[in-house]
């Protein structure tokens, strides 16, 4: 595959340039007419370090930079590529990608630059470019733009994440949420909610998604953990629910990173596998996940065995839906006069055409909707390289 | 009861109980600020004294545990230092509960909780931060939320409890003299602009950000005296330019640092940041935009004075005649139900069980006490408050409070005390043909009406 990262030839390869050459006929039909398509929204929220995740370790520049984190296949990584290799903590996930059924997307971020707040920098990330102004995510707005119709949407948090909040409607459950209320209760606060919108509406939503859970679980308590979040979101999927959205916190790693690092990844494998394991073949057959972050760390570790902000990082692309075992994206290098404003990877991809060229494969979103409405200011195009993989 | 009584109980304070009447003027309600004062504070529960003297205690224990034992004893005398510890802290989260269900200052309670959570720290960051979170919003924050802005910057950003949670405490100079294994963290110098003081994209640069991280390199805690201390071996040597203006120059001790916050705290953009969040919180997501200029007027002429800067909010004509309109946090909506039940603030620190119970519909409905999700704090939004699992979550609990502190005898009565004026002819008919009392109570803390202020 010539958009496999080829470090030796980095210069001239990867991305779209490589693409020229390729067949226009691709491995993917357009989800027109197909409903069965799900997508799964994963945010890592706190700044996920990809260059500890997927590890460049062919380059000796990257152990200069990070004398106690970098790593080696000889040291615990599972080599992906002969230069970039996966963090031990995610050993769960390698299989997927022996399988086909995982990719990463390298050095990639959202037009936000150079300012690192991770809160504008989730904004910008859930709101699909327009920040906190915005208000709505542009998985929300996505829900009603697709071919199929609405797409049925839960978000499954104690918090409701702003790239489901919107217009649109879209559930929202936790495993923590269960209410009990009887049928002669139900009109009383049909009635009580009945002159204000948007609590009236987030009692539908109560009601709605409660019956889904008790329908789909029988009862049974979940519990409130990132794997729970996971069981609860895969279970939605199995059935007639086409999108899910979670967060997964705890990468914020300033000091100490070793062992943050580990359990966050950890989490993240926990909550990709539970997916997969509680949609069964099938649906897991039918799905993309995409987790993605605010930004990158800073390529050198700091003073106290963490990472500091940075720009570019690295989203996780999983599922039976999208073909895998690649590490995709323009690898910019971690050599000299090679970081982004010498001290974090360099940003040669946009986030969101990866998001936005998994919502065209899967629900065959309009490429001209996805350029304005979705992903203000984004040119994405039906040709992009995360299109035609 | 007036309407500007009734919207000043919801809007500037934690709901009435019944029999309390609420200040419907700004001057009533300003004088909050005063009469606080002489209030006791119900929590740390040992006093602040006794608390740091047992953060010193404990922090020797486990220093000597370590030298004396290994191997299994060890693990389980660390577990017993912990478990104490865990038990005391719980029961400081619960006296804090009971601080804003109990204390007749409503306003100075929500300043107290403002303020705690734009000086965000959180319990979990280590061990001893079950200590120093308590400690940090008993002693770093109430004694100043009416103050000078600067004096609250000061004592928030250099107590140990902020130094934890930002790793300050871990940060060293790249060519101090304890420079080698250990190096800078930016963590709390990035905070410090973008969260306490000007706000995000107000025009410091990465630079700024970096040179700030420097300059507070030195500021660490000496666990054993439970205290923020400077050691000057850890100081970066020079001086750092931030904003266009020189620090570092006498690096021996915290002064360098100190003019430096107070230079932060008098910038426009911190006036600027902190008035537009104050109305934010208080007023409307929205805030009438001559209220908050006045506001930032006011912080500009009085060199960031905040009683005068809260009374430029309260003294706006719209401060008590805008219709509520913000949704309650979580921790409002359950202290505010339980005041509107009249339930005594004392029985969840006498009852631990009872208290613990509170506890945990606050970490049910995601607003644990001193448990932000981040260095933001909680989000304030409608959207992330008003949603399905949101509400779920305030129906059921609505529904435990009354099994738990009973139905009123009345709730048409109950409904009258807790909304006056602001109880809706809808809410009232519903609560009037609900087939239950508990039913009926239910209503009343989960209409729209009791969920917004």
């Amino acid at each position: 595959m010539s958009i496999t990262f080829n470090p030796t030839r980095r210069a001239l390869l990867g991305g779209a340039c490589s693409l020229a050459a390729m067949p226009l006929t691709t491995r993917f039909a357009l989800a027109e007419g197909n409903g069965d398509n799900r997508f799964v929204a994963i945010i890592l929220r706190g700044a996920m370090d990809g260059l500890d995740l997927v590890q460049p370790y062919g380059d000796p520049a990257f152990r200069v930079l990070r004398p106690e984190l970098a790593m080696t296949p000889d040291s615990g990584l599972y080599d992906l590529d002969g230069y970039f290799g996966l963090h031990p903590a995610a050993r769960d996930l390698y299989p997927l990608w022996r399988r086909g059924e995982l990719s990463f997307v390298h050095a990639v971020s959202t037009p936000y630059r150079n300012a690192r707040s991770h809160f504008d920098g989730q904004d910008i990330l859930e709101t699909g470019g327009n920040g906190r102004a915005g208000q709505d995510g542009w998985l929300n707005r996505a829900i009603g733009l697709s071919q199929q119709g609405r797409l049925r949407a839960i978000d499954v948090a104690s918090e409701s994440d702003l790239i489901l909040q919107g217009e649109q409607d879209a559930e929202m459950w936790s495993p923590k949420a269960d209410v009990p209320i009887a049928a002669d209760e139900i009109q009383f606060f049909e009635a009580l909610y009945s002159r204000d919108k948007d609590f009236a509406r987030a009692f539908r939503q109560a009601r709605s998604a409660d019956m889904s859970a008790d329908e789909i679980f029988a009862g049974e308590k979940i519990e409130a953990s990132t794997e729970g979040l996971a069981r609860l979101a895969g279970g939605f999927l199995r059935e007639n629910y086409r999108i899910a959205a979670f967060s997964i916190n705890g990468w914020d790693t300033h000091a100490g990173q070793f062992d943050l690092f580990a359990r966050s990844t950890n989490n993240l494998s926990t909550a990709i596998m539970t997916l997969r394991r509680e949609m069964g073949p099938a649906a897991w057959g039918k799905t993309v996940v995409l987790a993605m972050t605010e930004f990158g760390r800073t390529a050198r570790q700091n003073g106290t065995g963490g990472t500091d902000h940075g720009t570019g990082g690295c989203a996780v692309v999983a599922g039976g839906a999208f073909p895998g075992g690649r590490v995709m994206g323009q690898w910019p290098g971690v050599g000299d006069g090679e970081l982004y404003a010498n001290r974090d990877l360099m940003p040669t991809g946009d986030i969101r055409e990866v998001a936005a060229a998994m919502l065209y494969r899967q629900f065959g979103l309009d490429a001209a909707a996805l350029s304005t409405n979705i992903f203000p200011g984004l040119d994405f195009s039906a040709s992009s390289v995360f299109v035609r993989a | 009861m007036s309407r500007q009584s009734a919207i000043s109980a919801v809007r500037f304070g934690y709901g009435l109980r019944p029999g309390e009447d609420a200040p419907s003027t700004p001057e009533g309600i300003a004088r909050q600020l005063r009469s606080a004062k002489s209030e006791v504070l119900l929590f740390p529960c040992e006093g602040v004294e006794a608390v740091r003297e047992r953060a010193v205690r404990t922090f020797n224990k486990r220093r000597d545990t370590r030298k004396t034992l290994e191997g299994e004893p060890l693990r389980e005398a660390l577990r017993t230092i912990r478990q104490e510890n865990d038990q005391r802290f719980r029961d400081d989260v619960n006296a804090r509960i009971a601080q804003s269900v109990a204390s007749p200052n409503g306003f100075s309670e929500r300043l107290a909780s403002f303020w705690a959570d734009h000086f965000s720290v959180s319990f979990r960051k280590n061990e001893d931060m079950r200590l120093f979170a308590p400690l940090f919003e008993a002693e770093a924050i109430r004694p100043n939320l009416a103050g000078n802005f600067a004096t609250l910057l000061k004592s928030a950003t250099l107590h140990p409890a902020m130094l934890f949670y930002l790793d300050q405490w871990l940060s060293v100079g790249p060519n101090s003299a304890r420079a080698g294994k250990r190096g800078l963290n930016e963590n709390h110098g990035r905070e410090l602009l973008e969260l306490h003081t000007m706000g995000a994209g107000s025009g410091y640069t990465q630079t700024d950000v970096r040179q700030a991280a420097f300059l507070l390199t030195g500021l660490t805690v000496d666990r054993g005296a439970a205290r923020t201390i400077f050691d000057d071996k850890r100081a970066e040597p020079g001086t750092f330019s931030i904003l266009d203006k020189s620090y570092g120059a006498e690096r021996d001790d915290i002064v360098e640092i100190e003019t430096f916050l107070d230079d932060l705290a008098s910038r426009p953009e911190t006036a600027r940041y902190i008035s537009g969040k104050l109305a934010r919180y208080f007023l409307s997501e929205h805030p009438p935009s001559d209220v908050v200029s006045n506001m930032i007027a006011v912080w500009t002429r009085t060199g960031g004075n905040l009683p005068a800067v809260y009374e430029a909010m309260l003294s706006a004509s719209k401060a008590l005649a805008m219709p509520p309109q913000n949704i309650k946090q979580p921790f409002d909506y359950v202290v505010s139900s339980l005041r509107a039940l009249g339930v005594d603030g004392n029985s969840l620190v006498v009852d631990r069980k009872l208290g613990n119970l509170v506890s945990y519909w606050l970490q049910r409905l995601g607003q644990p006490v001193w448990d932000p999700p981040s260095p933001e704090g909680f989000e304030s939004g409608r959207a992330s408050w008003v949603n399905g699992n949101q509400l779920a979550g305030r129906i059921v609990i609505a529904r435990n409070i009354v099994r738990k502190f009973g139905g009123a005898p009345d709730p048409s009565l109950l409904a009258e005390h807790a909304l006056g004026p602001l109880l809706t002819e809808n809410t009232r008919t519903l609560v009037k043909r609900a087939p239950n009392r508990m039913a009926a109570v239910t209503l009343v803390l989960a209409s729209p009406e009791f969920n917004l202020r």
